[in-house]
């Protein structure tokens, strides 16, 4: 069993880019997901939650036992091939302290002898700045980690579905299963830096309780600081600041986490993800649902280290040891696919093919679902050779319609367009930055850099003109060396050749030539 | 070129990635950390907030303390090396705050909060410098604040744990912990070497405390970290060093104690291992401890009541020791920094004085305000910078500089617009081999308004001029105008100043000290303020002896004049002021004027000095084994502030009340001068004369010299001030006046004998009495004389000195004999038969004198009172005669009765009367009043001659002297009362006057002897009598008890006293009769007499007749005279009688006169007739004049 754990907003970001990768097929076959953060307005949360909810409506609509429009099997098309839950059943995530007012204080209680240790460790003040044993948790930690760890780990321990189902986990390695558990988070900020490794020692003191040794491996993504932002007030040399004050307490839990997995075993494999120059946004907003950033490129690579950690678990021999491990790109001001860190053997070129080929699926899913859309539009349609091809004849539109399971796809699509789309436009914005993975600007209504907790309109359908071009130019080439992709004439004509009628079922058919044909490479 | 997928990073420890595209192992991430490309330099360690850990706090300082370049690195090594040496510290700072540890055992959740220990369980780290601890077990550090009230103590705050990864962190709050006491924790915990305020003392314990911690985590087996916490100690110790060596600090041995606090773990014991405050025996109390004056016996003058003064002045520091105020000890721990804030220069004040040290600011020893003095005139004994101006030191500055140093070490400068005041102090050495430092205090004072311009009241004096250190007889006397003048507050000595201290620290040390501080109040007079010295009209201190320090007597208290007297027992060197202050209507201290240095060196010898309390005038004399002199009284008023009205006549005046403002010669009058006081509410005043000190209720009267003085000292006379006849009168008020008198001669002689380089322990001294006294009044005198001797000399003798060893008594008569016997002046010039007449102006004294033993001697209550002075006094006319006709025209004014008598007295005693009466008598001799005066002179020196007959009468027929004796008997005079007889001629001279008079002891000596042919019963004798005058009459009897060793004063062969006349006496019934050379002393006391004769009397009267031709007939004018003569005779013997009866118990050991012999009686009778008005005489008696018939 695979799982991951989004600690925060970013460790949420981290997760959300995860559903996005299994929804283009990388990703393992199970895949129970948790969030923490004390802040469940979280706007990164939401995002990922809205994410992976309409992840799990279309992978329900399109791999679930019901209905009749179906995908099968991940070898040709692995879209969706994950099957995610949450981790706890519901909405996975656990808030530490859901009592509103809820402070640290409140937490533990009255202190009795300990109230001196507790002041030594824990600031109380007249001003908020310095408040820590009396300050709202509502918003999360805001910046004081170690004031997460205190409250995450003794709320760990009051007993909730989220941690039944983590020690559920756990023990089900008694029957010979594996567990691996990913948690991701940022090593800035609050609930993030806070949770990161509090989880993982939280996890690891029980598998000391439950005497657990073996078959349960704990991975971490750690975001270092990759992006800025200031205040709305500030200036840009306060911008400059904050960025530096994010370096610096990087720099001690850096320091931190040396000294402590020095002395501690916590992590089975650690991942350390960041960027520079960094991405720079234009404005902040702490805590509540404002808290909504967009995706960027740091995520995604984030991303391929989960799928790595899930795919490539330490060999048996290396139990015990802990493995960090970084990336690293061609060139300081482009990034290219054969930068995105490897997921396996020659993982590049794999993970931009399944990219690539979502990318140009996308593109042909909103030109080619134009044509689904009503019955005028079949109409106009339902005499051409790749409509019959494909079966859609046989479809009975109106009582076993594959809407329900278009629109889900749809939804997902737009999503990971919408991601695609915020990571490409960050990492435009900088001029001197060369962005050579995709190009996804043309399918969305832009992106407003001045409202980035906005996310991009994705277009509704595609012009003849615009899929064309969309669907060659979406995604780069791996290698300039490289053959050029099919265009979509060619994925007219398989959809006119080809079908896949006997191995997905209704308009799975369909959605299997599209992905199909899409691929980067020719079929 | 490749590059992470990482934050901005530096190539320096995080190497360039060599391949891309893939995940590949990390390089460490402490050098990660390191690496990254962080804009900001510093950061306060309390802004980091990174760690995910409960445990943040002590991992932080961990990681900041143990990483090279960590940005919040300064700020965690200043709270933790704050931290530190709060732990170390202790013991020097438990004034200002506690530490207590909190222990925690996370293993035990029967404790504390269940949830929070297991959480911290759960999260707890694993970094360690220890084998032995875990965080399982550490402590929490509290402080508290410490005040003396309990109540206002803080409350106990987490300020640091004990830790195993950095033995001690701060904790979360520990920079919000303040304490304005502790140098670093002003601005919140903060690292002591950049921190000022610290002290010498404060870095080495800190640096020794250190060195224990090093070698404690320099023990082998320690975990490889436990390097980096030592570095850091090794660091901070050589800082501590560094500043040690600013401080001028040197290593000592420090004792060490264990705080009692169960530790978390016995890896944390160096830390509660803590040093001793270091021995304060090691060095001075203070290293501001200034040097108090020097005594002559070599101790520090304030010794016994304070053990030392500490300055506080701000420029101490860089000024004087060239190091900063937290480097310099004020006391205990408290440095000079310290000092600065008020209530903790309190504390320090507090806690010195409880220990006997006085701690002043440098603002104390001078006054707020500089005062220039407006008088024309200048201050005598002030440099010639001051002379104008007060000093503005407080009384204070007087136990660090005497006199002398002030003039040297108090400096003015004019600055243009302000003065500059420089002090310079003598500062203890912190140890022997260091060198003297001397520390200046500086204080500028604006001439705009840093000043007061006010006036020296001009009716201010001392006295005496001279004394020795232990004189204890100083007096002060002033009187000023309470609306313009400057106000004197008090003159001090340094030992004064001592003494006051000492009395007050008698039962505790704060006492002292709080009237040395009292006495440094800079701008209030808060040493007199409530204090019962200074209140009402009088008061007093004494040490602990007895012995006066200071007494105090309110003379006037008007409106427009405030008078006081003070005796200082201790001696003054300087007198303060205060003066109205202008801007708070106040009186202010206005500092002081420096009094001249009046001490003189002494030399040894015993001085004997002889005092001669006549009747009118008394005579001092003194002997240190040479010949004797008489002591002449030198102006011995000091006026230490020279202005142009200083010899007005009122000044003159005001003296005279004191003591003399003019030399006074001996003889002097003897006269009182009684005191007059001008206070509302006289109650104080009748408590004056219970006090036993010169000047309260009266003096000497010493006449002024001033041109109105005859006026003057008529107006006196008119208010009844002045008192005469003190030597007869036995009023007890006058007796206690005598004793007062001789009191003043004492104190008065000392000082002249000091000046003349003798110790006043060191007199001897010599009273003498009339014989004619009785026991009783002679016994009087002498305790009167010793009790003045003991008021006097008993402060400077001790309290086991003995009268008796240091005071002599002799007779009047005896003393004169010596002068002429063995006096220097008449040596070899009498001959082996010697009759002295000492006559005085209420006594004479007869002796007589055969080869060098006395044969008789006796005196007589008839003198030149009696016949000369009252003459004169009853036929003031003959001042007329004389040429002054001032003093006769204030005796038609003011003269009557006894009162005249009086003023003639004074006249008389005046120093060139003799010289004026020689010049003119000649001029009036032959008149009326010529006559009248040589009649009643001669008269009464017949009659003494002729009483003087009896005896050798009765000598020769006791067969003491020959005939031959009688026949070359030498006549000397002496005494004021015989200088008139110089004008009538000599005694060898049988043709003059008084060779006719004296004929007269002869012809009586040897009337029975068959040589003299009686014409009627008389007969001429023809001794060869001479004559002997002293040059220096009235001198005769003080010379003489100094002239000789030889006690020749009680070796008399013959004590009968003749009773000069038949007498019956009656006792029991029983008649007796007694014939005239019948001694006196053959008198039963109890017998009465029944009948006088008048034989002997009616011979006398013959021979005057005889012998100068006075034919007195004093049985004309129907007898009145003769009767008043035999009832006065028969009064005066029956009265002594009486007397005798009464004074029964008294032991008859004085050489006295109980019984007056009866023709002496009636002699002083008929003198007193013969001095009587001419006319009024003329109606008692007829007195012819012819040719003598011999």
């Amino acid at each position: 069993m695979d799982i991951i754990i989004g600690v925060g907003g970013t460790g949420a970001k981290v997760v959300e880019a995860a559903v996005q990768l299994a929804t283009i097929g990388i990703g393992p076959t199970e895949l129970r997901v948790g969030f923490v953060d004390q802040d469940k307005s979280n706007g990164n949360l939401n995002r990922a939650q809205y994410a992976l909810s309409n992840y799990i409506e279309a992978r329900s609509a399109w791999r679930g036992p019901e209905g009749s429009h179906k995908l099968h099997g991940s070898e040709d098309c692995p879209i969706l091939r994950t099957n995610i839950e949450t981790i706890d059943g519901g909405s996975g995530l656990w808030v530490p302290d859901e009592r509103s007012g809820s402070t640290l204080s409140s937490i533990f209680g009255a202190m009795q002898e300990d109230n001196y240790l507790f002041d030594a460790l824990f600031e109380t003040g007249k001003v908020e700045k310095d408040e820590e044993q009396d300050m709202p948790l509502d918003e999360g930690y805001r910046g004081r980690p170690h004031l997460g760890a205190a409250a995450i780990s003794a709320r760990a321990n009051s007993g909730s579905g989220f941690w039944d189902a983590i020690t559920e986990a756990i023990k089900s390695v008694g029957s010979g299963s594996r567990v691996n558990i990913m948690i991701a988070g940022s090593v800035f900020g609050g609930t993030g830096a806070a949770g990161f490794p509090t989880l993982a020692r939280i996890i690891r003191d029980r598998l000391r309780e439950e005497k657990i040794s073996s078959n349960v491996h704990i991975g971490g993504v750690l975001m270092l600081p990759y992006f800025g932002f200031p205040d709305p007030d500030e200036d840009e040399n306060q911008n400059v600041a904050r960025a530096n004050e994010q370096l610096m307490q990087s720099r001690g839990a850096l320091r931190h986490y040396e000294n402590m997995l020095s002395s501690q075993h916590i992590f089975d494999q650690l991942y350390l993800i960041g960027w520079s120059p960094f991405f720079v946004m234009d404005y902040h907003q702490p805590g509540a649902g404002d808290q909504r950033n967009p995706a960027l490129l740091p995520e995604m690579l984030a991303a391929t280290a989960v799928h790595k950690f899930f795919t490539a678990p330490a060999a048996p021999d290396a139990e015990g040891v802990q493995q960090i491990n970084v990336s690293a790109r061609a060139n300081e001001r482009a990034l290219s696919w054969p930068d995105i860190p490897a997921m396996g053997t020659n993982g590049s070129r794999e993970f931009h093919e399944k990219f690539g080929q979502f990318l140009r699926f996308a593109a042909a899913f909103k030109y080619w679902k134009a044509h689904l859309d009503d019955d005028s539009s079949r109409k106009a349609v339902h005499k051409q050779a790749w409509y019959k091809a494909q079966g859609l004849d046989q479809l009975d539109w109106q009582n076993n319609s594959p809407s329900e399971n278009i629109t889900r796809l749809d939804l997902v699509v737009d999503d990971f367009i919408r991601w695609c789309a915020a990571m490409e436009a960050y990492a435009r914005k900088d001029a001197n930055f060369t962005f050579n993975l995709w190009n996804v600007m043309g399918m969305v209504k832009g992106v407003d850099f001045k409202r980035p907790n906005q996310d991009a309109e994705v277009a509704i359908s595609l012009s003849d003109d615009d899929y064309a071009q969309f669907f060659e130019s979406v995604v780069s080439k791996h290698g300039t060396s490289d053959d050029p992709m099919p265009d979509s004439a060619e994925l007219a004509d398989g959809l006119t050749e080809d079908s896949f009628e006997d191995e997905h079922d209704g308009m799975g058919s369909m959605i299997a030539a599209l992905y199909t044909y899409s691929s980067v490479k020719e079929v | 070129m490749a590059i992470y997928n990482l934050p901005p990073l530096t190539n320096e420890k995080f190497a360039d990635p060599d391949v891309t595209g893939v995940w590949e192992p990390s390089g460490r991430l402490d050098d990660m950390a390191d690496s990254l490309v962080i804009a900001a330099e510093e950061v306060n360690i309390d802004g980091l907030k990174s760690l995910p850990d409960p445990w943040a706090r002590p991992l932080l300082f961990s990681q900041a303390l143990t990483t090279k370049g960590h940005v919040a690195a300064n700020d965690a090594r200043a709270q933790w090396r704050g931290l530190i040496a709060l732990l170390a510290l202790r013991n020097f700072f438990r004034d200002s705050y506690i530490l207590q540890l909190v222990n925690y055992d996370l293993d035990d959740m029967s404790l504390g909060n269940p949830g929070f220990r297991r959480m911290l369980r759960q999260l707890m780290p694993h970094e360690t410098i220890s084998r032995e601890a875990d965080w399982s077990k550490m402590g929490v550090i509290t402080f508290q604040a410490t005040s003396e009230d309990v109540f206002a103590t803080g409350e106990p705050k987490a300020i640091g744990m004990m830790v195993p990864n950095c033995l001690v962190a701060p904790a979360r709050g520990a920079r919000k912990i303040i304490h304005a006491d502790i140098p670093w924790m002003r601005e919140g915990l903060d690292d002591p070497i950049r921190c000022e305020g610290m002290s010498g003392d404060h870095w080495v314990a800190l640096h020794n405390y250190l060195g224990k911690l090093f070698l404690h985590l320099n023990q082998p087996g320690l975990p490889e970290e436990a390097k980096f916490i030592r570095d850091q100690i090794k660091a901070f110790a050589e800082d501590c060093k560094a500043r040690m060596a600013e401080a001028s600090a040197a290593p000592y041995d420090l004792e060490y104690e264990a705080v009692t606090d169960v530790l978390p773990n016995s890896f944390y014991a160096p830390l509660n291992n803590i040093p001793k405050q270091p021995d304060i025996s090691r060095g001075p109390k203070s290293q501001a401890l200034l040097k108090l004056r020097t005594r002559e016996d070599g101790q520090d003058l304030a010794k016994d009541i304070a053990s030392g003064i500490i300055l506080i002045d701000p420029d101490f520091a860089d000024r004087t020791l060239g190091r900063p105020a937290q480097d310099i000890r004020i006391w205990g721990n408290y440095t000079l920094r310290d000092a600065e804030t008020p209530n903790i220069l309190a504390k320090i004040a507090e806690d010195a004085a409880r220990e006997g040290y006085a701690v002043i600011t440098s603002d104390a020893l001078l006054t707020h305000k500089l005062t220039s003095i407006n008088n024309d005139g200048r201050v005598d004994a002030h440099m010639k910078e001051w002379a104008n101006f007060l000093l503005p030191i407080s009384p204070a500055a007087l136990l660090l500089l005497g006199r002398e140093n002030l003039n040297n070490q108090l400096r003015l400068i004019d600055k243009g617009d302000a003065y500059e005041v420089q002090l310079d102090l003598d500062v203890i050495p912190g140890s022997p081999r260091e060198p003297a430092m001397t520390h200046t205090v500086i204080r500028r004072y604006s001439k705009k308004d840093g000043m007061m311009s006010k006036g020296i009241n001009e009716d201010l004096i001392f006295w005496p001029n001279i004394s020795n250190a232990d004189w204890p007889w100083t007096f002060m006397r002033y009187s000023f105008n309470p609306n313009y003048d400057m106000r004197p507050r008090f003159a001090v000595s340094g030992k004064s100043l001592a003494a006051m201290i000492e009395v007050r620290a008698k039962d505790s040390h704060s006492g002292g000290i709080s009237l040395l501080r009292d006495l440094a109040s800079p701008n209030d007079l808060v040493a007199e303020r409530g204090d019962a010295f200074f209140a009402g009209d009088m008061g007093e201190i004494k040490d602990g002896d007895g012995n006066l320090i200071m007494h105090r007597t309110a003379f006037a208290d008007l409106q427009t004049a405030v008078g006081e007297q003070h005796i200082l027992g201790k001696g003054a060197e300087a007198l303060f002021f205060a003066a109205t202050s202008d801007e708070q209507g106040e009186q202010v201290p206005a500092g002081c004027i420096l009094l001249p240095k009046n001490t003189r060196p002494t030399q040894q010898g015993e001085l004997h000095v002889a005092v001669d309390f006549g009747t009118t005038n008394t005579v001092v004399y003194a002997s240190a084994g040479r010949d004797a002199e008489p002591v002449n009284f030198a102006n011995r008023v000091v006026k230490p502030f020279s202005h142009m009205g200083a010899e007005n006549d009122v000044f003159a005046l005001d003296c005279v009340e004191f003591f003399p403002a003019h030399e006074q010669e001996s003889p002097f009058p003897t006269v009182m001068k009684r005191r007059k006081f001008d206070i509302q509410g006289a109650s104080s005043v009748q408590r004056l004369a219970s006090f036993p000190y010169h000047g309260m209720a009266d003096m000497i009267f010493f006449m002024p010299e001033t041109e109105q003085k005859l006026k003057e000292t008529l107006k006196m006379m008119e208010g009844d001030n002045l008192v005469f006849q003190l030597k007869w009168d036995t009023d007890p008020k006058v007796r206690r006046m005598v004793k007062r008198f001789l009191r003043q001669l004492i104190l008065m002689s000392s000082v002249e004998a000091m000046d003349k380089g003798y110790l006043p322990e060191n007199i001897k001294w010599h009273f003498s009495y009339p014989q004619a006294w009785r026991n009783t009044q002679a016994h009087d005198f002498k305790s009167s004389a010793t009790q003045a001797w003991k008021e006097i000399m008993g402060p400077i003798c001790g309290p086991k000195a003995q009268a008796k060893d240091y005071l002599h008594f002799e007779t009047e008569g005896a003393a004169a004999l010596r002068y002429f016997i063995n006096g220097a002046e008449h040596a070899g010039q009498a001959g082996s038969m010697v009759a002295m007449f000492d006559i005085g102006g209420g006594t004479t004294e007869i002796a007589l004198f055969k080869d060098e033993q006395t044969i008789w001697r006796s005196s007589f209550r008839i003198a030149g009172g009696h016949f000369f002075t009252r003459f004169l006094a009853n036929n003031h006319e003959i001042f007329d005669e004389m040429g002054d006709s001032e003093f006769g025209q204030a005796m038609d004014k003011y003269g009557a009765g006894k009162s005249m008598q009086d003023m003639v007295e004074l006249q008389v005693s005046q120093t060139d009367f003799n010289a004026k009466f020689d010049q003119s008598y000649t001029m009036f001799s032959d008149t009326d009043i010529g006559k009248g005066l040589r009649y009643s002179a001669a008269t009464a020196l017949a009659g003494m001659f002729y009483y003087t007959g009896l005896v050798l009468r009765k000598c020769l027929s006791d067969g003491v002297i020959s005939k031959q004796d009688v026949h070359d008997i030498t006549v000397a005079f002496a005494g004021r009362g015989a200088s008139f007889y110089r004008q009538l001629g000599d005694v060898q001279d049988a043709d003059s006057y008084l060779g006719q008079l004296s004929a007269i002891i002869s012809d009586v000596a040897l009337v029975s002897s068959g040589d003299a042919e009686s014409d009627n019963g008389w007969s001429p004798s023809s001794a060869r009598l001479t004559g002997l005058f002293s040059s220096q009459p009235k001198h005769e009897v003080a010379n003489g008890m100094l002239c000789d060793p030889l006690d020749i004063s009680r070796t008399r062969v013959t004590n009968a006293t003749p009773l000069g006349e038949y007498v019956t006496m009656v006792q029991d019934g029983t008649s007796t009769e007694m014939q005239s050379t019948a001694a006196i002393e053959k008198i039963d006391k109890d017998a009465r007499l029944d009948m006088l004769g008048d034989a002997e009397f009616l011979n006398f009267i013959e021979l005057l007749k005889l012998r100068l031709g006075l034919n007195i007939a004093v049985d004309s004018k129907n007898g009145v005279a003769k009767r008043e003569i035999d009832n006065k005779a028969r009064r005066e013997l029956n009265r002594n009688l009486s007397d005798l009866a009464r004074d029964l118990d008294d032991e008859d050991t004085e050489d006295t006169q109980e019984i007056e012999p009866p023709f002496i009686s009636k002699l002083r009778a008929l003198v007193e007739i013969l001095s009587k008005p001419v006319e009024e005489r003329k109606e008692m008696l007829v007195v012819k004049h012819g040719d003598p018939r011999w």
